[in-house]
């Protein structure tokens, strides 16, 4: 009986009506045919059916399934309007990503924990840089003391140092550079015959000094002002090197008041390029969203 | 313009080009759309779907069998539909006798050359076929009516259904047998196929 054989054997009955048998699964099978008139039955009956399946009638398609472009119009002329649309949203969202990257990359630049050397270093840079105009003008007390005594007090005041004792701390500075002053002297006459190289003068001789100038104020009381006095009779002796100073005061006092502008223009240079990358990303990233719902309310 | 041009036309989104790939195939896609689905109307719907849903997707067609890939896209465009089917049941508007049975054959099926003897004979067997395909589960159905009625072999089958082999094998041959078991009370009616059986054996 055909109910006997299993699901196995009903399968490579089938494969074998259809040759999928390799040739040792055949030669088996034929075996089991010769000695089972069940499996003989059901191959004859799987058979009849596989032929019925097979001259069953093949139907023809009864009309023309061809497309026309209403059928698929809704697909195509979206495809364009679909990839420009992506296109700019892909886009707003890169430039707006990289506007906030910029963001980022400024605070770090500026702002963050890698930012505060580079703002420890610019300090001192700045302070050196603005004390030279200082230590020009004390380098002139020293032929008239009262009158710089006068222009000297407001100056430090102005640059907000906070130990001002007015008359004290000029004196301090003085005793310090009057000393080199005098070192100087041997040169500073060939120097000064080219009076056009004060400015260039200023702001290179000083710089060195300003260094030794700021400590001592710290260290030197202001008790030490009555050194004032030898240190004028000294340098008292070389009028001409303080008189060329004091020619430079008044150009160097603009200078002075100049540095800082100056300064202040040299640390928001590297701030620039940022804010430009900013203002160019930000700017993209509205206007290509902006240009992806235009394109997909045009479209629909 | 041979088959590989018209589909890579096609893929430029030229309808013409995919239109004569249509005409060729159409017989072919129709048939296995009804007998998945075992009536007229549905078939046709589930043909014209798949054109659609085809030239949509054309571009995703990675070379191969485009036989083999038009049949896979009708194939699973019935197993949608006779699901969505299932979860809402709906009642057929083919008018039907008392047997529940069609009765109207459509006229494409008449061969001019048959007697009219043959010719219901050859109905009553369509129809009889189509009662036991229409009472196999999808994926025995799909399998048979690959192999055995769009004549397709083992291996292609198996890249359509994306099945492997070995499973092929075993529900074509669990669809033979349950179809067997339903055509047993036809037998008496067929016998053009009987005179064949006794041919191929003799």
């Amino acid at each position: 009986m055909t109910k006997q054989l299993t699901a196995q054997e009903f399968e490579i009955l089938s494969a074998y009506l259809d040759g999928e048998l390799t040739s040792q699964e055949q030669s088996r099978l034929e075996q089991s045919l010769e000695q089972r008139s069940e499996m003989r039955q059901a191959l004859d009956e799987l058979r009849r059916t596989r032929i019925i399946l097979r001259s069953a009638t093949r139907l023809r398609a009864p009309r023309n399934f061809t497309l026309t472009a209403e059928m698929v119009g809704s697909v195509k002329p979206a495809r364009k309007p679909l990839f420009a649309v992506n296109a700019l949203r892909f886009s707003s969202a890169l430039a707006s990503i990289l506007f906030v990257l910029t963001i980022i990359g400024e605070w770090f630049t500026f702002s963050g924990p890698l930012a505060a050397p580079v703002a420890m270093v610019s300090e001192p840079a700045s302070q050196a840089e603005s004390v030279p105009p200082e230590a020009a003008m004390l380098a002139a007390p020293t032929s008239a003391p009262a009158e710089l005594r006068q222009m000297a007090t407001p100056e430090p005041s102005a640059k907000g140092f906070e130990t001002t004792p007015e008359a004290p701390l000029p004196t301090a500075e003085i005793s310090m550079f009057a000393q080199p002053a005098e070192e100087t002297t041997a040169e500073a006459p060939s120097a000064l015959e080219a009076p056009l190289m004060g400015s260039a003068l200023v702001a290179e001789t000083p710089t060195p000094e300003p260094m030794a100038v700021e400590e001592t104020p710290a260290e030197m009381p202001a008790d030490q002002a009555p050194n004032l006095a030898e240190t004028e009779e000294a340098i008292a002796l070389q009028p001409a090197p303080p008189l060329s100073d004091t020619q430079m005061i008044p150009t160097d006092t603009p200078e002075a008041m100049a540095i800082r502008p100056v300064e202040a223009d040299r640390t928001m240079d590297p701030h620039l390029p940022w804010r430009f990358a900013q203002g160019l990303m930000l700017i993209l990233a509205l206007a290509t969203a902006a240009g992806a719902i235009i394109v997909r309310q045009f479209t629909r | 313009m041979d088959e590989t041009a018209l589909i890579m036309e096609a893929k430029r989104g030229d309808l013409q080009s995919f239109n004569r790939l249509v005409l060729a195939y159409q017989d072919m896609v129709y048939n296995q759309a009804y007998r998945m689905m075992g009536e007229y109307d549905a078939a046709e719907d589930a043909t014209q779907d798949a054109f659609i849903s085809a030239f949509k997707s054309i571009r995703n067609f990675r070379g191969g069998s485009f036989k083999g890939w038009l049949l896979r896209i009708v194939t699973n465009a019935c197993y949608d539909e006779l699901r969505r089917r299932k979860r809402r049941p709906t009642t057929p508007l083919e008018p039907l006798d008392e047997e529940d049975e069609e009765i109207e054959s459509p006229h494409w099926i008449a061969d001019p050359g048959e007697t009219p003897e043959e010719r219901a004979e050859r109905q009553e067997l369509s129809l009889a076929l189509q009662n036991c395909l229409n009472q196999l589960p999808e994926e025995f159905k799909a399998v048979v009516i690959l192999v055995d009625l769009q004549a397709i072999d083992y291996t292609e089958a198996a890249e359509v259904m994306h099945l492997p082999l070995g499973t092929i094998k075993s529900r074509l041959a669990r669809a033979r047998v349950r179809l067997r078991d339903c055509l047993q009370g036809f037998w008496e009616l067929l016998p053009a196929a009987f005179r064949l059986v006794n041919e191929s054996e003799s």
